[in-house]
Order: C-alpha cells, then structure tokens, then sequence
C-alpha cells in the first residue's frame, strides 16, 4: 500500500486529458472514510472484504481512468467504481480454492443459519413459504413496494426506486403490511 | 408479528440461482439510465432476490457517499434544517421540524411518520424506521454521515425524555447494554444519532416500537 504523499504525487505526474487532479485528490480523500465505513457495516467480515483494501483499489482505477479519458461525472465514477471493486473482490473471493464458497455466495446470509436447530428451521422455512404466498395475494399495487420493504428498503429508498412521493410509498407499505399481517393471522400465524 | 420477524421471513425464502446483476445496471438503475423494461425485470429481481436486494443496497449508499465526497457543502445532510433550494418536501420537512420543536405534546402519543422523519435523504436505519420489535433491539445502526468522525446517540421514550445516550462512537453502529434495555419496555421509542461535538446537526428521529 503507498503513501497518501506518495499517491498524491503519483497522480500529479499522470499524464492524460485536462482535468483538476488536486480536485480528484479531494473527492478521492473525502470518499476514503465513507467508503470504508460503508463496507465495514455492509460487507460482512467473513466475506473477507477489506475496507482498506477498497479504498486502495478504487484509487487505481480512479488513477487508470484519468490517465486514459476524462471523469465528465466523478460522483457517477466514483461510486460505480466502488461498486466493481467490491463485486470483482467478492468474485475474487469465491474463486479462491481455500475458502468455503459458501460463506461468500452472499452478502446476506452470514451467520444467521449457524447452529440452527432443525425443528426450528423447519418452522422458520414453512412461516417464510406462508408470508411469500401472502405477499402474491396483495392488491398489486401495493405488492412490490411490500417486497422492497420485506428487503429492508426505508419508505424514502421504495419512493426513489418505485418513482413515488414519499408519502404514497409510506401509505402503500403501511396499508400493504397491515393486510399482509391480517392474511398470516387469518392463515393461523400468531 | 412484527416488521422484523416479516422481513426475516421474507429474505430467507427469496434467493435465485440466476447470476447477480452487474454492478453498473444498479448504477444505471439509479441514475436513471434503464429503459422502462430492463428497469421492470431489475426491480423484479431485487423485490425477490436477498443478494440482489443487498447490493442495491450498497450502490444506493456507494451512491450517496459519492456524491457527498464530491460536492460535501451541497449534500451535508442536517435534516433538522430545509435545505436552500426550495421544495414542497423540503416545506413538509420544515414543517415537521417545526412540530418537534414547539409540541412536546406530539410525543404523548404514536406521531405520524411525516413528523418523524425530517430527512429527505435516504438512509437505512437498523432498526427500520417505523419498526415494530418484539423486544428491545440490541443494537442501532445508522447510515455514515458526511464529515463526521464521531455520533452520539440518544434514545427518548413516547414523552420525549432522554433514556439514554450513548458516549461518543467512530462506528456506524452501537450495542445496547443489557441496562439500557431493560428500561426499553412495551412502548414507542425515538432515537437520534448526532455528530458528537455538534449537537443540533445528525439524522433522525427514527421510532420504533417494542410490542412483545
């Protein structure tokens, strides 16, 4: 890993379109802690996703993309970047022959199955399959702003995605969760 | 049945064998870039697919860190205050800061979630905003804010009075101790995470309510 003087310099001395290098160095430096925090709370340890390791590659390529054309949106850029970076190192990671390939097919499911009881997944399996079946049988408008939500997406990221006010989303979630919970209890789910 | 038991529910049932989208059609998803149909089938993917969900979930933070990063003055978020531009959200989060601030009332009882929320930034909080638990959580997570280095938490209960507050943290994320949520009973709760050695600026409140 190189300096961050080191770096600096490096990008310095690119050659390549015009373009405010000092003004990458800032975007990149401000990013940095971000990035990280960000993978330290979404990419789980076991996955072996360095938030070092990260950032460092994601000032590679923001140095080989300079160095080749110009960033026209570097907010764009930048988070796509990251996005690679994280995907090809998850893929990277699976490759690898020393690591159990299923701990790293997923962000999600890390830890939670561990030392389950049978009987207990066994219920646990038969409650998801009821709550699926439920969610099929909403009023279609509300059942994908219901599945988003059931994902872990807030009111304001369903409205983004779903192009809605906020406030409809927040009414077709609240409403379709509602007749969600009516459908399992009348289906005998406590 | 509370909202986490659901959505642990509804995450381990989805899943496909399908390889996960690429991480720029999630780009292209939030930028805008998609054609209605491609738009359609990606979305259809995230609402059934925990991973796929999971990494739209990481673009959409990627995304906002970026944009933070690149132009900080114009993205620092202070959801207790309107940003300068001005919009209809932005009338309706001034308005609910407004509500929080004169109507101590507004705590006695359940607010509706447009008092809550001041913020028009999104942002995942663990728990949801909104969640109804079947106990105490044991920790809270917030989204990285930009420029801050340090958060304190602070938890109210219905009648806005200060539980507990946590000492300042460089995580995103805290545990709560077993003292603190034994004082966390059935009931509605309020939590806000703000830049320790700022107090004013931060994000939230977020509610969540404990229904054993």
């Amino acid at each position: 890993m190189t300096s961050p003087r080191r770096d600096h310099a490096k990008l310095a001395r690119m050659p390549g379109p015009q373009f405010d290098r000092e003004a990458v160095e800032r975007w990149l430096t401000e990013f940095g802690p971000r990035l990280r925090a960000i993978v330290r709370s979404r990419c789980p340890r076991e996955l072996g996703i360095e938030p070092d390791e990260v950032e460092q590659e994601v000032r590679i390529r923001v140095w080989q993309a300079l160095g080749e054309h110009p960033i026209d949106h570097p907010a764009s850029y930048l988070y796509r970047a990251a996005m690679n970076v994280i995907v090809d190192l998850l893929r990277r990671r699976r490759a690898r022959p020393d690591r159990d390939g299923d701990a790293l097919d997923s962000l999600t499911q890390h830890a939670a199955d561990a030392g389950r009881e049978p009987a207990a997944a066994a219920a646990d399996g038969e409650f998801a399959a009821a709550v699926r079946a439920a969610v099929r049988t909403l009023p279609r408008r509300r059942q994908r702003p219901v599945q988003l939500h059931l994902q872990g997406f807030g009111f304001a990221e369903v409205a983004q995605l779903l192009g809605l006010t906020d406030a409809t989303a927040r009414n077709l979630i609240y409403r379709g969760m509602e007749e969600l919970r009516e459908r399992l209890r009348a289906g005998g789910w406590p | 049945m509370n909202d986490e038991r659901l959505q642990q529910a509804w995450r381990s049932a989805t899943g496909s064998a399908a390889p996960l989208p690429d991480a720029d059609d999630y780009a292209a998803l939030l930028d805008g870039r998609l054609d209605p149909a491609r738009r359609e089938d990606l979305l259809a993917r995230v609402a059934e697919d925990a991973d796929a969900a999971s990494m739209l979930q990481l673009a959409m933070a990627l995304r906002s860190a970026a944009q933070a990063a690149v132009a900080p003055a114009a993205n620092t978020v202070t959801p207790l205050r309107p940003r300068a531009r001005p919009h209809w959200r932005w009338m309706q989060a001034l308005a609910a800061s407004l509500v929080v601030a004169v109507g101590a009332a507004v705590w006695m009882r359940p607010p509706a979630p447009d008092v809550l929320r001041s913020s028009t930034l999104a942002t995942v909080s663990e728990p949801l905003d909104g969640a109804r638990l079947a106990a105490a959580p044991t920790r809270l997570r917030w989204a990285a804010q930009p420029g801050v280095a340090r958060y304190r938490v602070r938890l109210y209960d219905a009648r806005a009075e200060l539980i507990w507050q946590s000492a300042p943290v460089a995580e995103v994320e805290l545990a709560i101790d077993e003292a603190v949520r034994e004082r966390i009973g059935a009931g509605h709760y309020f939590w806000r995470v703000e830049a320790a050695g700022a107090e004013g600026t931060g994000v939230g409140p977020y509610r969540f309510e404990v229904s054993p």
